[in-house]
């Protein structure tokens, strides 16, 4: 079963290798590129080798390492083998470039769904990332239209990273305690319940954008009219509008994991613990919210997760982080920008998503609610 | 020691408990029985307020307890349950120390007296860092008696605590719990369903139907005096045998046989019940041996014990 996907998949990719376009050379930062596939570099090898490793089915271990090693380096070997292509007329280094094209990128998706289905996947595809982070980084990619856009904006690539983090970051901090209340008040009079989750989920349903936009308008005015306001940072364009939206955004996901984690208590628990002569802030303290805690967390996962998504659009509004490099670039419509800003967003979001899982499983276990079937 | 008056308790407009008279004297355990939804539970829940009560009243030490603060009165109320409701996150030794370490206990008397309880319920002391979830049904049932115990509370509340166990390990941990509660003295209320355990626990049985006590005796007294349809229909017409399995054989002060061999002889703690099955199965005498004495038991010797008993306990 898992071989035969394992060969069509391969199949898919060794044509998408052949056939599909691999990059474009593009003269300057504006022109299109003149389009170049693997075949014309004359680095076919890589295909006879692709082919070979994949269909041989010699059960030998080093073939099986040589397989691995092979897929998690084929990513930056591709990368690396179309910065080779030259056009003949006469060009200025320093401005053309090569920008990736369909072949590659499947290719790189492709080999990590391949790398997946191998033991330790996970593992291996983070180490093949790494190589190409790694590659990327002491720069062996030069021509790379994305590495070219990054070395003009070294400085500002970093200071949006660092505002993008810290938008998501203090936006969430804003939104945990009051997340936290309402979702734990909502468990405790079931009326009001009604009210605050129709309340969060309001600004869940309302677009981000036209809230934005929304509050802009009496920011603006605020900010205007109140002088001191204004020395404070109360506009309607920077970081304030983009830090309330993203708070409010962040509520929802808190609000009702923190609801749920409170709810699913078991009540023989609950019982047993009032029934000992605890006072409700003991039971607070020490039964009942360590056992939602990592409910609570797992809600907090999915806001901080979704924050980091959504702050690309504080970009829009001078809020800065990586959705200022987004939309510049698709203002000068230069692809290789889009890229430099959206790539980061979708690594640091995967990133925190492994590592806030692996955090929250752990304090499961610990917390025994793991185990309640037991 | 508990005195419960004219209880009455509303759900709605269905009454679950009406105009309900208790009193349970010190020592005493009481089984409160009956089928489902007789308003068992909530009788007992009204003791320690987890429920409050509509009209009537009750005392707890000649206090009235809706005059006590809440976390004082359930503090001298141990409180077991079904679910058993240990703290997952906590291990066995925390457990039972929650609330000795609310009330500031030190660390060496909360060891001293952590190990004190799981000595008397026959559990090893390895078990203390175990969390909930690596323990069998029953060792979490002792745990959770541990736990009731644990500051020494005069009364125990037990809700169906046994109910969820398997038979072997039931009849064992109720054993257990009988020898614990009199030992150390406690006034234990207890609501069952199973009539077997109200008679291996109770001194006293309240039987209940529709709210109300129908009937309150001794288990012994039982065996005769059944006023209302109802209680006959609800123990049974084998209720006298089952009334054996309170006693055991060492209980009959049989005058001693001298000269008999005891080579098939059976343990002096074998309930009556067993004894009788064995008088059934063998033509010779059962034979035990209780110290340096030994006894040859007859079916006559049974009859007439708990004849004698059926006369003590209803005068």
């Amino acid at each position: 079963m898992k071989d035969g996907i394992r060969r069509g998949l391969s199949l898919i990719l060794f044509v998408t290798l052949l056939f599909l376009p691999m990059g474009f050379f593009k003269v300057n930062r504006v022109l299109n590129g003149s389009v170049f596939s693997l075949w014309e570099l004359g680095y076919t090898w890589i295909l006879v080798l692709f082919a070979m490793l994949s269909t041989i089915k010699i059960e030998l271990k080093v073939i099986s390492y040589l397989r691995s090693l092979f897929l998690i380096l084929l990513p930056s070997i591709l990368i690396v083998l179309s910065q080779s292509f030259v056009i003949t007329e006469s060009f200025d280094a320093n401005v053309a470039r090569i920008s990736l094209g369909p072949s590659v990128y499947l290719a790189i998706i492709g080999t990590w769904v391949l790398l997946s289905t191998e033991a330790k996947g996970s593992l291996k595809i983070l180490l093949s990332l790494l190589v190409l982070l790694m590659l990327f980084g002491f720069g062996a990619f030069p021509m790379l239209g994305f590495y070219k856009e990054y070395i003009n904006r070294q400085t500002t690539f970093f200071l949006e990273l660092q505002r993008h983090l810290s938008l998501a970051v203090s936006s969430l901090l804003f939104a945990l305690v009051p997340g936290i209340y309402l979702g734990y008040q909502s468990t405790r009079h079931p009326r009001l319940r009604e009210w605050i989750m129709g309340f969060v989920n309001g600004f869940q349903v309302a677009p981000t954008l036209s809230m934005l936009a929304l509050l802009m308008i009496p920011l603006a005015s605020l900010g205007q009219n109140f002088p001191f306001l204004r020395a404070w940072g109360v506009k309607g364009v920077g970081f304030l509008p983009a830090f309330i939206v993203l708070s409010l955004y962040a509520l929802l996901p808190i609000t009702s994991n923190t609801y749920t984690a409170f709810k699913q208590l078991d009540p023989s628990v609950m019982d047993s613990a009032k029934a000992l002569g605890l006072s409700s802030k003991q039971i607070f303290r020490k039964v009942s919210f360590p056992l939602a805690l990592p409910f609570i967390i797992t809600g907090v996962r999915i806001a901080f997760i979704q924050n980091i998504g959504n702050t690309i659009l504080a970009g829009l509004v001078g809020g800065g982080g990586m959705g200022s490099l987004i939309f510049l670039g698709l203002a000068q419509s230069a692809t290789d920008l889009i890229l430099l800003g959206s790539l980061p967003v979708v690594l640091m979001a995967l990133g925190f998503e492994v590592i806030l899982e692996f955090t929250e499983l752990r304090l499961k276990k610990k917390m025994g609610v793991l185990y309640d079937h037991a | 020691m508990i005195m419960l008056s004219q209880i009455r308790k509303l759900y709605d407009t269905q009454e679950a408990l009406r105009n309900v008279d208790l009193q349970i004297e010190d020592g005493e355990c009481v089984v409160l029985i009956g089928p489902s939804g007789c308003g068992k539970s909530s009788l007992l829940k009204s003791i320690n307020r987890m429920i409050d009560i509509d009209e009537g009243m009750i005392t707890f030490f000649n206090e009235d307890i809706q005059t006590m603060p809440v976390e004082q009165l359930r503090r001298k109320i141990g409180y077991c349950i079904q679910g058993v409701g240990l703290f997952p996150h906590m291990n066995v030794k925390e457990n039972i120390a929650i609330l000795l370490r609310i009330l500031k206990w030190k660390e060496e008397d909360i060891d001293r007296r952590v190990d004190e309880l799981l000595l008397m319920s026959e559990l090893p002391l390895s078990y203390k860092t175990k969390k909930p979830h690596e323990l069998s049904g029953g060792e979490a049932q002792r745990v959770g008696v541990c736990r009731a115990l644990a500051t020494d509370p005069p009364v125990l509340l037990m809700d169906e605590p046994f109910g969820a166990l398997d038979p072997m390990t039931r009849e064992k941990i109720q054993i257990a719990f009988r020898d614990i509660a009199q030992k150390l003295h406690k006034t234990v209320v207890f609501v069952t369903h199973d009539i077997e355990e109200a008679i291996l626990l109770g001194d006293r049985i309240a039987l209940m139907n529709e709210g109300q006590i129908v009937q309150l005796s001794t288990p012994e007294a039982l065996i005769q005096d059944q006023k209302e349809t109802f209680t006959k229909n609800f123990i049974g017409q084998d209720y006298p045998l089952m009334v054996l399995k309170r006693y055991r054989v060492r209980d009959l002060k049989l005058n001693p046989v001298a000269n008999l061999s005891v080579t098939h002889g059976i343990d002096k703690d074998t309930n009556l019940k067993e004894a009788l099955a064995l008088c059934i199965k063998q033509t010779e005498p059962v034979i035990f041996k209780d110290g340096q004495n030994s006894y040859a038991l007859l079916y006559s010797d049974i009859f007439s014990f708990i004849r004698g008993m059926q006369d003590e306990n209803t005068h």
